[in-house]
């Protein structure tokens, strides 16, 4: 990675309770991160607080979020797109995307959590049909199409923002024919290098036609130390996973395998840097997206494993900040 | 008798952006004023002249901008809404706010053109109303949904915070049936021969022995220095919505503006005119528990919003009987 590359976080908005205060943290988070340089951080939808994430509603905490923000990029990571009304969606990512002055960045993916699909009345096993009609639908009224027989459109109009869209998904040439980002977390089912392939792949099928570059967003976890706790909660992630039947097989008996397997990056900065590099190379319009929390992660360790990031890892791999942003006191 | 005293906005303008902008200050300026509350209409589509669709993205940004002032939507298209998705967005708003919302729900009967988008049918709409109302208040109730799944993040309190707004007597029966408020005046209807039989009805029928039932009254207040400058700054807009409102069979007589404005429930003039004619408005402070003031029409100015605002919590509401908090 010797290019430059934006610098991103995902949050999760887990907590193992149902406290409010996991939504302040979560802005304070994005606060810090401004400040020290960040390019965007990103919040992924939970309903009924699957895996405690905490949050069904990304675009409304990201409306709270852009008015203690100035400046870095807001994202979902994802909306789960098969229980969301489209249209409804497109309305509120306008909405969004004007009061923070075009700075969402909206992900999509088709959702895992059986359960959940029950709750929403749609069929798991459907999802990826209702994924590309829902798209298509979100599609049509961003690119201000007619929506009724009289005419009328999407209100406001989102100015660029289906410049904005990416997609998580294995199916890689199909983001590439929208002109979508592309969100690519490690697949413990494959070796680590599936990733670059993949990569290689969406370049390949890229044409270019909506006058945008092609865009990845390479997701993964980072923790520089991580402690019992956390490794109780990545263990009990992947329990839940497998008991849902999307973590397939056995899980390791070394712990180390599984946190190799997930793509965890842990351990002396040296040794996560030198595994960001064995990654895909990210270019200007790419995205490095990095995890610092599991459930019971305290603020105060998030917004240091931040600093980290911001001082030791990022820079190393070749990432500058945009702007000057002061001193980080 | 004491009341809330709020405002309500249908966030008019030519710019978006601007709006949303020019919102938020309406809230910062009515917290200062003492106003208990905002609540914003949800308009959906370019075919009408509100430019928010999504209230509660919008009152995400006021809550961080504001610390005690209710956010209120006044109202949401309930048949246009997955009640799942509306009951989690409203939970982590509610959340966000420290427990500030005040969530009113409509039947989307001013939205008839825009049914087909969202894929429903307009002849339906009190039945998708009632069945999404239902299921909303049961998970904002906490209540189990299929399986052990419930509302994330539990919405305490927000069940008692629901408000309908109704044109008929059975919608009046209803809401009491249901608990909930009672909105009236979101459309134009004639307060002493709709709007009073409403309340008459839902006071009646109230049952809910654990809480009081709370009616809320939108009314347009246009204060100004005299009658003739609010006149002067209606006029536009007023005729404006004139076919219109005949088309639809709400006005069935073509007058001058005062006329109309009489018609339209329009509290205009010098202060001192317009408590007097709030005062004598049959549906209003006899019953409501929340005064809902609309001071915008589609062409005002950000300047006369204000100002609007800052009359009513000034002059107008304390001669009503209101008490700032």
């Amino acid at each position: 990675m010797s290019a430059g590359f934006s610098l991103g976080f995902l949050s999760r908005v887990y907590s193992p309770s149902a406290d409010p205060k996991v939504y302040r943290d979560t802005l304070e988070l994005f606060r810090v991160a401004e400040e020290l340089g960040f390019d965007s951080g990103w919040v992924a939808q939970h309903h009924f607080a699957s895996e405690n994430g905490r949050l069904p509603s990304p675009l409304v905490l990201l409306a709270a979020i852009a008015q203690r923000t100035r400046r870095i990029s807001l994202g979902s990571g994802i909306i789960v797109l098969p229980q969301e009304a489209p249209l409804r969606l497109a309305e509120d990512a306008a909405v969004l995307d004007l009061l923070s002055h075009g700075r969402l960045e909206l992900g999509l993916g088709a959702g895992f959590d059986p359960e959940t699909f029950v709750a929403f009345g749609r069929a798991h096993e459907a999802r990826h049909r209702d994924y590309e009609q829902h798209l298509q639908q979100l599609l049509n009224a961003l690119g201000n199409a007619p929506l009724t027989d009289s005419g009328s459109r999407l209100l406001p109009r989102a100015h660029g923002l289906s410049h904005r869209l990416w997609e998580a998904t294995s199916r890689v040439e199909l983001v590439a024919e929208r002109g979508h980002g592309l969100i690519m977390a490690p697949n413990p089912h494959l070796p680590a290098h599936a990733g670059a392939a993949l990569v290689t792949r969406y370049r390949n099928a890229w044409t270019g036609d909506n006058g945008t570059p092609a865009r990845i967003a390479r997701v993964q976890a980072l923790f520089p130390a991580p402690d019992e706790a956390t490794r109780r909660d990545i263990l009990a992630y992947v329990q839940r996973q497998q008991s849902i039947g999307v973590f397939k097989g056995e899980i390791d008996a070394d712990f180390d395998t599984t946190l190799k397997r997930l793509g965890v990056l842990h351990g002396p900065v040296a040794q996560i840097i030198e595994q960001l590099q064995q990654g895909p190379t990210l270019s200007a319009h790419d995205q490095l997206i990095l995890q610092v929390q599991t459930v019971s992660t305290p603020l105060r360790d998030a917004l240091r494993a931040l600093e980290i990031i911001r001082e030791h890892i990022a820079p190393a791999l070749g990432w500058q900040p945009t702007l000057a942003t002061g001193n980080l006191s | 008798m004491s009341f809330k005293l709020g405002f309500l906005s249908h966030a008019f303008g030519e710019d978006p952006q601007q709006v949303y902008r020019d919102l938020i200050e309406q809230f910062e300026v009515a917290e200062a004023l003492g106003f208990n509350g905002g609540w914003i209409a949800q308009h959906h589509l370019s075919n009408g002249f509100g430019r928010l669709p999504s209230p509660l993205v919008l009152l995400a940004a006021v809550a961080e901008r504001t610390r005690q002032i209710e956010l209120g939507t006044g109202v949401i298209v309930l048949p246009f809404e997955d009640p799942i998705r509306l009951a989690e967005d409203a939970s982590v708003l509610d959340a966000l706010s420290g427990g500030r919302v005040q969530l009113g729900l409509g039947s989307g009967g001013a939205n008839l053109d825009n049914f087909s988008a969202f894929d429903r049918d307009p002849s339906r709409r009190q039945a998708d109303f009632a069945e999404r109302q239902q299921r909303l208040q049961h998970l904002l109730q906490g209540q189990p949904l299929s399986g052990e799944l419930t509302l994330q993040p539990p919405a305490p309190g927000l069940s008692a915070r629901l408000w309908h707004s109704h044109a008929s007597l059975d919608g009046a029966l209803y809401t009491a049936q249901q608990g909930n408020g009672l909105l009236l005046g979101t459309a134009t209807h004639d307060p002493l021969t709709v709007q009073k039989p409403l309340a008459d009805a839902y006071l009646h029928a109230w049952s809910h022995a654990e809480r009081a039932p709370r009616i809320g009254v939108v009314r347009a207040i246009f204060p100004a220095d005299s009658r003739a400058s609010a006149q002067a700054e209606l006029a536009v807009d007023i005729e404006r919505h004139i076919p219109r409102l005949q088309r639809e069979g709400l006005i069935n007589e073509a007058l001058d503006l005062q006329e109309h404005l009489r018609l339209m429930n329009v509290h205009h003039g010098h202060p001192d005119e317009v408590i007097e004619s709030l005062q004598h408005d049959p549906s209003l402070l006899p019953y409501a528990d929340y005064v809902i003031a609309v001071v915008q029409a589609e062409s005002s100015t950000q300047a006369q919003i204000l100002k609007r605002l800052e009359i009513i919590a000034k002059d107008i509401a304390p001669a009503l009987g209101w008490q700032k908090r």
